[in-house]
């Protein structure tokens, strides 16, 4: 267990050089603080905001922010309705030219994002949003609004911007969206799951927003049966699930990474190597459909293997190593050490 | 009053109305939990084909996201809702029809996640009703009533108050409608083909003077002769042309003889297989469940809930005995229960959530037995007809989690964040005897009380060797170390952050994360009564060579004779004559002279150290870096130990010109300590091998690349190449050396047309893999586009491509002795093969250089979206279309001697080869068509039309369905043929009502 630490104190000294440079940066121009422009505004109540913002008021009215301020506000913040969000109105009314007078949420409107999110957080801090400061959405500058839209209703519940949690998250992350349409999938597309089942977009204590300790743990959610421990643990799949799935999709079976038995000769090259599979003696007296020497060949042009395109290897059809090896999740029979059992 | 408010929200419950808002129910805890939506295929969360009015003065209300993307129009609300006199409003519909088309046929593509069978059918129903005056509210909703991918919600509260959810939702999963049944009692814990099994003298000299008295030839033990169809055949090719199939037969040192009406089983089988129909193999999940959230004071939350889900039905599976394989249905009858409870704390300073949850996982099928055809009456298996799969255990798993958050506005406006968890695996189920009930049942029909075979450790004749052979000995759960799984793994965390602000456009984080698994189970596979370490070999099924030994030696060079080393807690054992050398071992394993016996408690520490800077530039741009070190420890692996230094950058404009531009780029650095490529060592009695300096000496001696441990030169474990070679990695353990570079560009191109762009940029290498994985690249760029020209226009397009390509190098070896029937041209067209080696046993020789492969898989993915919405006068027309096509490439190349060790034969063996398999590919079209005729205020008509094609090409399922019995040449019985191409076009005729 021998450390390289040159290797590894390259990369830190690198690091910390690029940080010192982002404090350099810092160090020599003045901070964009401001005194408040809104510091000496007061509360005008609904009414004088519907005054103007009428079309506003009809679609906010369906919101659930309407209806707990109105018909049950816990605090007088709240019970200000408009101005619990936009902060107080006073000055905006005088001038409502002025767009730092009073908190907007759109991009038109150029109202810091740090500004914006933290009108938001003046109730929703902590619980699940507890990790939002210095999340990755945090530090992508993205508002609370770039998902919520909580002036009308378009999603039966979370105030979405869009009609469900999938499709708001998929406005930003097309190559997931993409990645739904291969031929093995989680059963999002069908509104069976959403990208909310795993990932927090509010932040989390672990990597990629995922909501629990740990993939495994998170996978452990649905998957409760792999979950184990078993007699015979297969080590990778311990240790990560994502050593050999693709959780948003896969041309190959089960969302794996790669097709086997190319998956998992990336770590037995025994049993599973391309010799024994593609030419093996496996496909010894297997009838050629043809004349071998006028074989097919793939998209790219390539020549394919004679075998390959009848049953053949119980080592290259089905589900590959594992028609014998079925059992590679981990096995609890005392006899199940080369997980057939 | 009262009565008459229920009367109508029951009405409404059962009647209720069109989804006026999103069609899927976000149901979300985003921070816990799963069973964030409540939809269906009809009812998806993406957008939806269904075309709703939208407002034409909320039209004018549209703003933008702060990123810039155009919010969508507001739905009509005009309506006003219902009242009561009581004080109620509500709002509902109802959306119900009939399905017409073929989504009942063959197309298990379309219909995995859906059910759209033709029929009477209720697509959506929703119902809500809110009292304004005490702020109380109802919610009910579901769609696809009826089918297996039916789901309801029912909600009910007080705003800001109190909320409680219960919830029901089905999904089906369908795995393969081109099964072909062979067995009976597919979903349950037994499984029978029916067939007769043939009889056979379990007396090997009885055999053989049945035989002899037979035959028209002379038969011996040592030429023994197979009777079929009143023929003696005296050789094992003719065996094999009696039975079709390879791997069930005696190799020649126990003769057998079969009769019966079904003495061709493959035939039998075969018979069977053409004339069953192809069914279905799927599962649905059941699952429902309640939750309650409360606001307890203006400071404090809490929830708690419970949810059951029952999985039921059956997914392809398979099994092996011996040198055969087949696919089976495994059954699968699931039940969990998930208990969840918290507690959550917020004011202006500090926050702290409290979590407590319980998952219990039961399998009310945990044992599998198979009555096996092909295993019939072969002396090898000792009797035994049945193959017992320990199915997946019931366990339970238990986490307490907290989470602490405090803002520090005199320290640098800083905030201080930990969190702590602790959690825990444990499953006890009671563990199968080494010969399970049902296998004991056959040894005893078939008399068998003693087995035979090789000493396993003790000196053939001796007592102990023949109290070994007893099958009551193994037959009970005495026979293991312990009688119940006694499995455990728990999980630690503890995750600590400190963000300080030192100037307001600068915030720097530190943070630490420790992660650790601890597992407390382990297992040892060593039989009490009889005093050895090992299994049954073939995992339980040929009985005669017992997979065991006597003493153990893990880890240690050869040692002599009586030098067992006994594991600390287990007894000495009187006789051990064990001899850790490898022939000694191979004679009680056929796989390498190693015994697995040892099932490893594997644990895992991961130690993250980060440090982190964000700064706004200007007001609306800003830079942020990130260093992080991630040290990783783990036992019983091939490294003890990796890190990986992960440096980030990351730029963010929300206004350049009319664009927002995010960009990151990512330079990660992975490497670790020694490489220890003999893991098994670890499992098992012992592989002895050499070190590495050692092997690197060796290889630059002599040119070889693996080596077994019984002097240096290669014999016949070298197959197992990945344990024996120096040059080989595992991906997961390997040096890795990855940059990703990510970019989303927003563009408001016009006041009412979004463009975006994304691209990532993956490339990983391991730079110190000679062998295995060695790149893993993928590209991928995706375009996007909404035009909101009025409320009743709106379209949106996009596209993605994606492009990936793995790379490694192998290791297959060549045997260097052929076999009778040289792989030569003319043997190839004399025997009709279409492919052939000339191996000995296609693993064992050598593997130099020469015989080297590298193996590329190429993907290949785009994907193209096409959509609009659009109102006729007063029908409204939607159309989606989606078209998706990948493609995997599978390509190797290899070195001279990888085909043949024989020069003569590498060039026809080559042509078999060729240099790829054929294309995975996969493309799929959807159009999805819905029209609106509105017939009065309330009622529509709603016309929908769901059109999909799917073609699919697999190498993995290529002629299982035209040559099945071909498969049993090679050992291997395949039932599925895999996905299928597709059509379906689904029609439906739907009413919709508002209430």
């Amino acid at each position: 267990m021998k450390v390289n630490p040159g290797s590894s104190l390259s990369a830190l000294r690198l690091g910390l050089a690029g940080i010192l440079l982002v404090l350099g940066l810092c160090s020599g121009r003045a901070a964009f603080a401001e005194a408040d422009p809104m510091a000496g505004a007061r509360y005008v109540g609904e009414k004088k905001c519907v005054s103007c913002h009428d079309v506003e008021k009809a679609f906010f009215g369906h919101t659930q922010h309407s209806r707990a301020f109105r018909e049950n506000p816990r605090n007088d913040v709240e019970k200000a309705v408009c101005e619990a969000c936009h902060g107080p109105g006073s000055l905006h009314v005088e001038d409502t030219k002025d767009k730092t007078l009073i908190i907007g949420f759109d991009k038109e409107w150029g109202t810091p994002i740090d500004k914006q999110n933290g009108q938001c957080l003046t109730c929703h801090s902590g619980g699940q949003r507890m990790h939002w400061p210095g999340s990755i959405h945090a530090t992508n500058k993205l508002g609370c609004s770039d998902c919520h839209n909580p002036m009308a209703r378009f999603s039966a519940n979370g105030l979405m911007k869009k009609a469900g949690i999938t499709e708001t998250c998929q406005s930003c992350h097309q190559q997931q969206r993409a990645e739904f349409r291969k031929k093995s999938h989680m059963p999002v597309p069908e509104g069976k799951m959403t990208c909310e089942d795993c990932h927090n977009p509010h932040g989390s204590s672990g990597k990629r927003l995922l909501k629990a300790d740990s993939v495994n743990e998170l996978c452990y959610t649905c998957h409760a049966e792999k979950r184990g421990p078993f007699l015979w643990e297969h080590a990778p799949v311990r240790e990560n699930c994502l050593n050999c799935h693709a959780a948003h999709g896969s041309n190959a079976d089960k969302l794996l990474v790669q097709p086997r038995p190319f998956l998992c000769s990336g770590c037995h090259s025994t049993t599973g190597s391309m010799g024994h599979l593609v030419w093996g003696n496996n496909t010894l007296g297997s009838v050629v459909n043809g004349d071998p020497t006028s074989l097919g060949r793939n998209n790219a042009g390539q020549q394919v293997n004679a075998g390959a395109t009848i049953v053949s290897s119980k080592r290259m059809t089905g589900r590959s190593c594992q028609n014998c090896h079925s059992t590679i999740h981990g096995s609890n029979s005392p006899s199940g050490a080369r997980f057939q059992r | 009053m009262r009565i008459r408010l229920h009367l109508k929200v029951m009405t409404c419950c059962v009647a209720a109305a069109v989804a006026q808002l999103g069609a899927e129910q976000a149901f979300a805890d985003s921070g816990v939990g799963v069973d964030t939506a409540l939809g269906n295929a009809l009812n998806p969360p993406g957008r939806s084909a269904m075309p709703r009015t939208l407002d034409t003065e909320g039209f004018d209300s549209v703003r933008r996201s702060p990123t810039g993307q155009l919010y969508g129009v507001p739905y009509d609300v005009s309506e006003e809702p219902t009242k009561t006199e009581g004080g109620w409003e509500y709002t509902g519909g109802v959306e119900a029809g009939v399905l017409g088309g073929d989504a009942g046929k063959k197309n298990a593509i379309f219909r995995k996640y859906k059910d759209l069978k033709n029929g009477p059918y209720l697509d959506y129903f929703e119902v809500e009703a809110d009292k304004p005056g005490d702020a109380r509210y109802i919610q009910a909703f579901g769609g696809g009533a009826g089918r297996n991918d039916q789901f309801y919600g029912f909600q009910f509260g007080r705003y800001n108050d109190w909320k409680v959810k219960l919830f029901y939702n089905e999904t089906i999963h369908v795995f393969t409608d081109t099964w072909k049944s062979l067995f009976s009692g597919e979903g349950t814990g037994n499984l029978t083909t029916g067939l007769p099994q043939a009889t056979m003298d379990t007396t090997t000299a009885l055999v053989a003077v049945n035989v002899k008295n037979a035959a028209s030839v002379a038969c011996s033990m040592a030429a023994p002769c197979w009777r079929y169809g009143g023929q003696i055949y005296a050789s094992n090719v003719a065996q094999n042309a009696i039975n079709g199939m390879s791997g069930t037969y005696n190799n020649g040192s126990n003769p057998a003889t079969y009769s019966g009406p079904q003495t061709n089983i493959a035939s039998a089988i075969s018979a069977r297989l053409a004339a069953t129909d192809a069914s279905e193999l799927s599962l649905v999940r059941k699952k429902g469940g309640a939750r309650i959230d409360a606001t307890l004071t203006n400071f404090w939350k809490g929830y708690a809930s419970y949810t059951q889900e029952d999985r039921k039905g059956a997914r392809p599976f398979a099994m092996n005995e011996g040198n055969i394989s087949y696919e089976i249905a495994e059954p699968i009858d699931y039940t969990t229960h998930e208990l969840l409870a918290g507690l959550q704390y917020a004011d202006s300073l500090t926050q702290a959530n409290l979590r407590a949850s319980l998952s219990m996982f039961r399998n009310h099928i945990d044992v599998l037995n198979v009555r096996d055809p092909l295993m019939s009456e072969a002396t090898s298996n000792g009797g035994v007809q049945t193959a017992t799969y320990d199915l997946y255990p019931d366990n339970n798993a238990f986490n307490l989690k907290g989470e602490f958050a405090r803002n520090l506005p005199d320290l640098f406006k800083g905030r201080f964040t930990a969190v702590m968890s602790w959690g825990t695996n444990r499953q006890n189920d009671d563990l199968l005897a080494p010969i399970s009930a049902a296998q004991s049942a056959d040894l005893a029909a078939a008399g068998v009380t003693t087995l035979s075979g090789n000493s396993a450790g003790y000196a053939v004749g001796s007592a102990a060797y023949n109290n070994a052979m007893l099958v009551s000995n193994w037959n009970t759960t005495a026979a293991l170390s312990q009688p119940t799984a006694k499995q455990r793994i728990d999980n630690k965390l503890l995750d600590l952050g400190l963000s300080l602000k030192p100037i307001d456009d600068l915030s720097v984080k530190g943070s630490f994360r420790m992660y650790e698994t601890v597992n407390k189970g382990g297992y040892m596979a060593y039989n009490p009564l009889t005093g050895q370490f090992g299994r049954g070999f073939a995992d339980g099924n040929n009985l005669t060579n017992l997979d065991a030994v006597v003493g153990l030696r893990p880890g240690a060079t050869p040692g002599t004779a009586n030098s067992c080393y006994i594991p600390a807690g287990y007894p000495a054992v009187p006789g051990c004559i064990f001899v850790g050398t490898a022939a000694a071992a191979t004679a009680g394993s056929a796989n390498g002279a190693n015994v697995p016996v040892f099932g490893q408690a594997r644990s895992t520490k991961q130690t993250n150290y980060g440090l982190a800077a964000d700064y706004d530039l200007t007001r609306t741009s800003s830079v942020n870096a990130s260093l992080e070190r991630e040290d990783f420890k783990r036992n019983f692996r091939e490294r003890d130990n990796t890190w990986e230094d992960k440096l980030k950058l990351g730029y963010v404009n929300r206004a350049l010109g009319d664009a927002t531009l995010r960009t990151s780029f990512e330079a990660d650095r992975k490497r670790g300590g020694d490489y220890r490529y003999r893991t098994f060592e670890d499992l098992g009695t012992g592989l002895p091998g050499l070190d590495p300096a050692t092997q690197i000496r060796l290889a630059g001696t002599l040119g070889y690349l693996a080596f077994s441990p019984a002097g240096g030169t290669v014999v016949n474990n070298a197959n197992l190449f990945n344990r024996y070679s120096y040059y080989f990695r595992k991906y997961d353990q390997a040096d890795r050396d990855q940059l990703i570079l990510n970019g989303r560009l927003n563009y408001l191109a016009r006041d009412n047309l979004d463009l975006g762009a994304t691209v990532q940029f993956k490339n990983v290498k391991y730079p110190d893999s000679f062998y295995g994985l060695e790149k893993d690249n993928q590209d991928s760029l995706t375009l996007d586009l909404n035009y909101q020209p009025s409320a009743g226009e709106q379209l949106y397009a996009f596209y993605s491509f994606q492009k990936a390509k793995k790379s490694m190098n192998l290791n297959a070896g060549t045997a260097l002795v052929p076999v009778i029937n040289t792989c030569t041209a003319a043997n190839i067209a004399l025997y009709g093969y279409s492919a052939c080696s000339d191996n000995v046993n296609g693993l064992g020789g050598s593997r130099p250089a020469s015989d080297a492969w590298t193996s590329d898989t190429n993907d290949r993915n785009d994907v193209f979206g096409l959509g609009f919405q659009k109102d006729l006068g007063r029908v409204k027309l939607g159309i989606d279309y989606t078209y998706s096509s990948s493609k995997t490439d599978i390509s190797y190349a290899y070195g001279s001697t990888a085909l043949s060790g024989t020069a003569a034969t590498q060039l026809a063996m080559a042509a078999i080869a060729g240099s790829a398999l054929p294309s995975m590919t996969f493309v799929q079209h959807t159009l999805s068509v819905n029209v609106i005729i509105p017939i009065d205020k309330r009622m529509s008509v709603r016309l929908f039309d769901r059109f999909e094609i799917g073609r699919v090409k697999d190498w993995h399922y290529d002629g299982v369905i035209k040559n099945a019995v071909a498969a049993y040449d090679s050992g291997t019985l395949l039932l599925d043929s895999g996905p299928q191409n597709y059509h379906a076009n689904i029609v439906g005729v739907f009413l919709q009502y508002k209430l």
